[in-house]
């Protein structure tokens, strides 16, 4: 084979196995498919819950509840200060404004469900639409009993705590508890906790123990929370 | 041929390849979102009939199918949370009350004269050293480190919204306040006053905490609720791309091990899964519990198991009534080989002299498990027997 030869194979390789494949390759790359712009709504209440509490705090009637927006196009982070945004609630325009990218609204006692949220984007020649379901609920009470199975000593002293979930306060003080257990009734003002005599009971029926908590909101008097529970003694 | 032809020859074949190798990678091995489906299959307790020892300094031991284990409650108070050195082992723990405390066999030694009230969270650093620390208002927490090397505690700038360690011992990733607009960054702890590299400039993602995967791929996670689809997402540093990992599913939260190498997951009503670092389930079997009750690695994981399983029937709104503290478990210890796919009880609470245990902050370091208990909200640990090293012969 002489260098002629070796060299028109040479440009033939590179040819086939190098411009080619660049040009599919380039080709391939140009005609990628996009990500579709995308808005995301995300949301979060601002009420009273314990600070060691893991979960998502749920707004309640009155709640402030506040919904912002973020777009994403080709996967990344928008700026949105020029963007028109609308919004509505429970499909009710709430506000619309360039840069509205959050919304804050309080929920009333009629409103405890989901909560339909939506967000149009002007983006564009585009509109971008997105919602979000938001759950409203009622505040909640927890009778913490720290016994396996609910099961205590006869002739014990044992401890309860209400711990309360969601009520716009911002503090325990703002609250007032008052305690069922068994047939004993006590007002513990803003205590939220009661210590109990376990006694010795004389047949069955008597081993177990109804407990009832009622949490009032000091400044909305018709706010009381009704708690039940019960324990059982060994 | 002349040797510049071969080198030419060798760099087409070396490049073809490549591009084979490109496309073919993209087409099989590519990582996506991936969404996860479980079937929910109630696993029993297996009552071993072990014989549980009471030993002095309120040791307890039991026999198991691997050899005797032995409970001991590690703290002298009271604790809300606790991490692991995992180089030296020393476990450091916060008291209820805010005391840094050093776990010792004698008396645990007050490590620092400062408390801390209201602590919110805490996130122990990649190597166990120092804890990421909230406090305050939850609307509008306060953050400090402790670090366990100097046992000193470091407040951080009031400019801190959320945030999280970001892969390093030096790194934070999380919503910073600058110029009165939140913003999500990369912040170096080592500058003074700190560094901070933005990532996403007004950040207005709301009820959302970061977990760094890797020092590239953080986890952007909703807050969750039974009432509410959660959703995950992973945020690539490097190129700015937010990825849907997770679908919206109610109740859906995660928690990684203690090494970051897998996931526990759980969504409701009553679903529990084991995830790789992708997201594909990798659960052996699917045993209802809850993520705070588990940690292993790529091979072994353990679990406390609550033995009644009625809890996830149903009757509850699963996780808020758990994260409420509305109901109380009684768990089970199980080893799951995740290669195998078996699943061994090794301790059953509230029988014998082993306590009732409703375990929660698991973490395993060194075959050492390490829990809190919420019936007394005591630190404890389950020493197993140790695994004898391979004999080469």
């Amino acid at each position: 084979m002489n260098h002629l030869s070796i060299k028109t194979f040479i440009s033939g390789l590179v040819l086939v196995f190098l411009v080619f494949p660049s040009l599919v390759f380039g080709v391939t790359l140009t005609r990628a498919p996009q990500i579709p712009p995308q808005a995301l709504l995300t949301w979060s209440a601002s009420n009273f819950y314990p600070s060691t509490y893991r979960g998502r705090a749920l707004p309640t009637p009155g709640t402030p509840v506040t919904v912002s927006v973020a777009l994403l196009q080709n996967g990344k982070f928008t700026d949105l200060s020029n963007t028109s945004v609308v919004w509505y609630k429970n499909e009710e325009k709430f506000d619309g404004g360039t840069g509205l990218t959050q919304i804050t609204f309080q929920p009333s006692s009629g409103e405890v469900g989901n909560n339909f949220i939506r967000a149009e984007l002007s983006v564009g020649t585009s509109t971008i639409d997105q919602s979000i379901l938001v759950p409203v609920t009622n505040p909640s009470v927890a009778i913490e009993i720290p016994y396996p199975n609910s099961l205590v000593d006869a002739s014990s002293d044992i401890t309860l705590r209400a711990t309360p979930f969601f009520f716009n306060i911002t503090s325990l003080q703002d609250l007032l508890f008052y305690w069922q257990v068994g047939d004993i009734k006590k007002d513990m003002g803003s205590d939220n906790s009661i210590s109990v005599k376990i006694g010795s009971p004389f047949s069955g029926d008597q081993r177990k123990v109804s407990i009832s908590s009622y949490v009032q909101d000091k400044q909305n008097m018709t706010t009381i929370i009704k708690t039940d529970s019960s324990l059982y003694i060994k | 041929m002349k040797p510049l032809y071969k080198i030419i020859l060798i760099l087409f074949l070396v490049v073809l390849l490549g591009f084979l190798g490109y496309f073919l990678w993209n087409k099989f091995f590519a990582p996506s979102p991936a969404t996860t489906q479980q079937t929910n299959t109630t696993g029993a307790a297996v009552d071993l009939g072990n014989s549980n020892t009471p030993q002095e300094g309120g040791a307890t031991t039991t026999t198991s199918t691997l050899g005797t284990i032995v409970l001991k409650k590690l703290s002298d108070a009271p604790v809300f949370t606790f991490w692991v050195s995992k180089s030296s082992g020393n476990v450091f723990y916060l008291t209820t009350d805010g005391a840094a405390m050093q776990a010792t066999e004698n008396q645990d030694t007050e490590v620092s004269k400062q408390h801390v009230s209201g602590i919110i969270s805490t996130e122990p650093s990649p190597s166990g050293d120092k804890a990421l620390v909230s406090f305050g208002d939850p609307n509008a927490p306060q953050w400090a480190i402790f670090d366990s090397m100097d046992k000193v505690w470091r407040p951080l700038s009031s400019d801190f919204i959320s945030v999280s360690w970001a892969g390093t011992e030096d790194k934070l990733i999380g919503i910073i306040q600058k110029n009165g607009t939140p913003i999500l960054a990369s912040i170096n702890l080592l500058k003074t006053p700190y560094e901070a590299t933005v990532l996403v400039n007004n950040f207005t993602m709301k009820n959302v905490s970061f977990f760094a995967k890797s020092p590239s791929e953080i986890l952007i996670s909703e807050k969750p609720s039974a009432l509410y689809n959660s959703r995950v997402w992973q945020l690539d540093t490097k190129t700015g791309i937010l990825t849907l990992m997770l679908d919206p599913s109610f109740g859906t939260f995660l928690r990684w091990s203690n090494n970051r190498d897998i996931a526990f997951k759980f969504t409701s009503p009553n679903k529990f899964s084991i995830l790789n670092r992708s997201f594909s389930d990798i659960s052996p079997l699917v045993f209802p519990t809850f993520p705070g009750k588990c940690d292993g690695g790529a091979d072994v994981v353990f679990c406390f198991v609550p033995q009644d399983t009625s809890i996830f029937s149903g009757s509850y709104s699963l996780p808020d009534d758990y994260f409420m503290n509305k109901f109380y478990t009684v768990d089970s210890l199980h080893r799951i080989d995740l290669r195998s796919g078996s699943d061994s009880p090794i301790l059953i609470s509230n029988t014998g002299s082993v306590p009732a245990i409703d375990a929660t902050s698991v973490v395993e370091n060194n075959s050492s498990i390490y829990f809190i208990n919420k019936y007394d909200n005591y630190l404890y640990v389950v020493q197993q027997p140790q695994q004898e090293a391979p004999v080469d012969y």
